[in-house]
């Protein structure tokens, strides 16, 4: 201020009045709502429009149109046990993603998604969602990785409910027509900065509108977030720009801890160079991925399933391929996916879309050329951490305790069903199933037009002052800079195989990238549009992610599901499952690997700190379904 | 460090006519002048029951009327963003309006 009293002598006062009005006042508008949804893809649309549905006065506070969300180039399908392919149980659907999540997985939250999913994929065929059919009109379901039969012990499952190749743009436009028939308010382009926390509850989102600048405070009794991961913080990913795990970083920075952020899927087929992403299902219509002597190399690796074997495994067999020098290219650098050995006629009615990305960003006929292709990263396992019923939970003194008013789903939220790694079209389940789980939570806890609870009138102070930052922000280095350097830090030091010094190496990098945002240069100073802003405040919550996830991959002395540890080849559970449990000590719990990983971190400075929770075991209704009993995990 | 106050500060659309301040002998509107103008009274009206809007809805309007009426681009994106704005006042759930400044006044 002392500035500008000097400068008033030089310059004109109406000048002045209009500098200081630009640069030191944002105005707030106050809204009340009974919900709140940060996020409109899957998960956030099927939560906003299940709460309008019961009722309650909903507002989906988004960065993007709900249509241009990353749940949109979804390609593969939703698993559900309907049946129509051959005779089908949800207990083995229930078995095969407790497997592949490498036994990490919440058992009562998998029971919960496996036995809901028949009739969450029905009621989306009632929303008007275009399935691909069979002759008989029934859904068409695909073989996908790591699905199977009589609890691993029938062969391949078909399970895989599809919309050709572009399931996810499906889902989501369906979701979207569903959502307008309800009087949910949507605010478009209303990027949300931080949760309004007092007293450990959760009291609502504050938000800046990119149209006009304004800030926006949204107070509600419930806010769920559905805001999608964080690809972004890789180099190479098949991720939209906009996944900049918004959501895990507020939850951080109210001093709530993320859970698994280690886990990052890399999915086996991504293009060569551009990223994208080619589907899994086309190794279910019977793609096969061949190295450079021509050999289909998962048969040596996963002898029952080969090419459909869970997609930790493919990533790591493919890596081991380049690795021993057998990689396509002229760099030896990649392997190929083929297709042309299937009929022209199957890959246009099942799979178009790949064609033409193929084509685009390969350069390659499908249907006369392979595909190169290379394990990009695809998909978060971690996240909020949740109960199966969508409330997020802090774990404290050794119990879970909900956090009133907070609610997650969809990639944001970690449930777990996933665990250590996810199988191929889960994903898409989980965001329906998850969503509407949180809507119907809500509807028992809460009535519609509840009174709410006072709060500050300053609060959202803090997130104001750092726009406020960093819209003024004089360093030297740029935001597109910066983010650079970490996502080559991460892509470098976090890839499919990792290993303790190099691991070590990379989380002292990345804490000298996160101390390089004091000295971030932002160039646009307007309010109005300001994409500068944007980006750098989307690099602040990546970054925030970035630090979770190679530190607790650093601390995970084990390999597990996708977390690969070189120099700590073996999973390290509480017996050893590879030898009959009898005469076996069982581990005390700080002695092995098999618990959720718990991070927080200090915003100031950057600092990560470690906590862990017991996995839970047990399913929802013992009798209903039993649980699945940890075992060596081979396909 | 940021203090809050209720009331000023809307930062949103504006425009109004120089002419029918100076030119009293042209006092006819053009076509955008009257739909500005019948703007501004609905945004008046909307915000009358609400705390907060009114000072900065006249300061919004004041401000912009600096803006040359041959500017026809800018004033109808401003119109337009404007008429979004009074959705949003208009709505029930828009309660008030409050102000964060930076600065080293007394709160």
């Amino acid at each position: 201020m002392a500035t500008v009293r000097a400068a008033s002598r030089l310059l004109s006062k109406r000048v002045l009045a209009n500098m200081k009005a630009i640069s030191t006042q944002y105005p707030v508008v106050d809204h009340e709502f009974d919900a709140v949804v940060v996020g409109a893809g899957g998960a956030g649309l099927r939560a906003a429009f299940g709460l309008s549905e019961a009722g309650f006065n909903t507002a989906c506070v988004t960065k993007l149109f709900p249509t241009r969300s990353h749940t949109v180039a979804a390609q593969g399908g939703i698993n559900a046990a309907l049946g129509n392919m051959e005779e089908d149980d949800w207990r083995w659907h229930f078995y095969d993603t407790v497997k592949g999540s490498d036994w990490l997985g919440d058992q009562d939250a998998i029971h919960y998604m496996t036995e809901q999913a028949p009739a969450a994929v029905v009621e989306l065929e009632n929303f008007g969602m275009p399935f691909s059919r069979t002759e008989e009109g029934k859904i068409y379901q695909r073989a996908f990785g790591g699905q199977s039969l009589k609890y691993g012990k029938g062969g391949q499952a078909h399970r895989c409910c599809c919309v050709a190749d572009r399931t996810g743009h499906s889902l989501l436009h369906t979701l979207y027509g569903r959502s307008l028939r309800y009087d949910t308010s949507y605010f478009v382009e209303y990027f949300a900065l931080d949760l309004l926390m007092e007293n450990g509850e959760c009291k609502g989102v504050i938000a800046l509108c990119m149209e006009d600048g304004s800030i926006h405070r949204f107070r509600a009794q419930n806010t769920v977030i559905a805001t999608g991961g964080y690809g972004r913080t890789y180099f190479s990913c098949t991720s939209a720009h906009t996944s900049t795990g918004d959501g895990n970083a507020m939850v951080t920075r109210a001093g709530l801890p993320c859970q698994d952020l280690e886990f990052v899927q890399f999915h086996p087929t991504g293009i060569y160079g551009a990223g994208c992403l080619i589907t899994e299902g086309c190794r279910g219509e019977g793609g096969i991925l061949i190295n450079s002597e021509g050999e289909r190399f998962m048969e040596r690796y996963a002898p029952n399933a080969k090419d459909l074997a869970s997609r930790d495994v493919v990533s790591r067999s493919m890596t081991i391929e380049i690795r021993e020098g057998r990689g396509v290219g002229p760099d030896k650098d990649h392997v190929y996916l083929q297709l042309h050995h299937l009929p022209p006629q199957q890959l246009a009615t099942r799979l178009p879309g790949i064609s033409e990305t193929a084509m685009i960003f390969a350069g390659v006929d499908v249907t006369k050329e392979p595909i190169p292709v290379l394990p990009t990263v695809h998909y978060n396992m971690g996240g909020i951490p949740t109960n199966y019923k969508g409330q997020v939970i802090d774990h404290i003194n050794g119990k879970d305790k909900v956090i009133p008013g907070l609610y997650a789903c969809g990639e944001a939220a970690c449930a777990s069903v996933h665990g250590a790694n996810r199988l191929g079209a889960n994903s898409l389940l989980d965001l329906v199933v998850f969503g509407r789980a949180c809507a119907l939570t809500i509807a028992e806890e809460h009535k519609p037009g509840e009174k709410l609870s006072p709060l500050k009138p300053s609060a959202g102070e803090e997130s104001v002052a750092n726009l406020d930052k960093l819209r003024f922000a004089n360093g030297n280095l740029r935001t597109s800079e910066i983010r650079l350097n970490m996502q080559k830090t991460m892509q470098n030091h976090a890839a499919v195989f990792r290993t303790g010094s190099v691991l070590k190496e990379g989380c002292d990098k990345m804490a000298d990238v996160y101390q390089s945002m004091e000295k971030i240069k932002t160039f646009d100073r307007g309010i109005v549009w300001n994409t500068d802003l944007v980006e750098s405040l989307e690099l602040q919550n990546l970054m925030l992610n970035a630090v979770q996830t190679i530190n607790g991959a650093e601390q995970r002395k084990e390999s597990r599901g996708a977390h690969a540890r070189e120099d700590f080849k073996d999973r390290i559970d509480e017996y050893d499952y590879s030898k009959p449990l009898e005469g076996q000590q069982k581990k005390p719990f700080e002695q092995h690997w098999r618990k959720h990983t718990m991070s927080y971190v200090d915003p100031k400075t950057g600092k990560v700190t470690l906590r862990y929770r017991p996995v839970i075991d047990s399913s929802l209704n013992e009798q209903d379904c039993a649980h699945v009993p940890p075992a060596i995990r081979s396909y | 460090m940021f203090h809050y106050r209720t009331g000023a500060f809307y930062c949103f659309i504006c425009l109004s006519d120089q002419n029918h301040l100076q030119n009293r002998a042209m006092s006819r509107h053009s076509k955008l002048q009257k739909q500005v103008l019948a703007l501004y009274r609905h945004f008046l009206r909307a915000g009358k029951d609400k705390p907060g809007f009114l000072p900065r809805i006249r300061d919004e309007f004041r401000e912009n009327a600096r803006i040359k009426k041959t500017d026809v681009m800018h004033i109808e994106y401003l119109y337009r963003r404007g008429q979004r704005q009074l959705q949003q006042l208009r709505d029930a759930n828009t309660k008030q309006l409050g102000s964060f400044s930076r600065g080293s006044e007394p709160g």
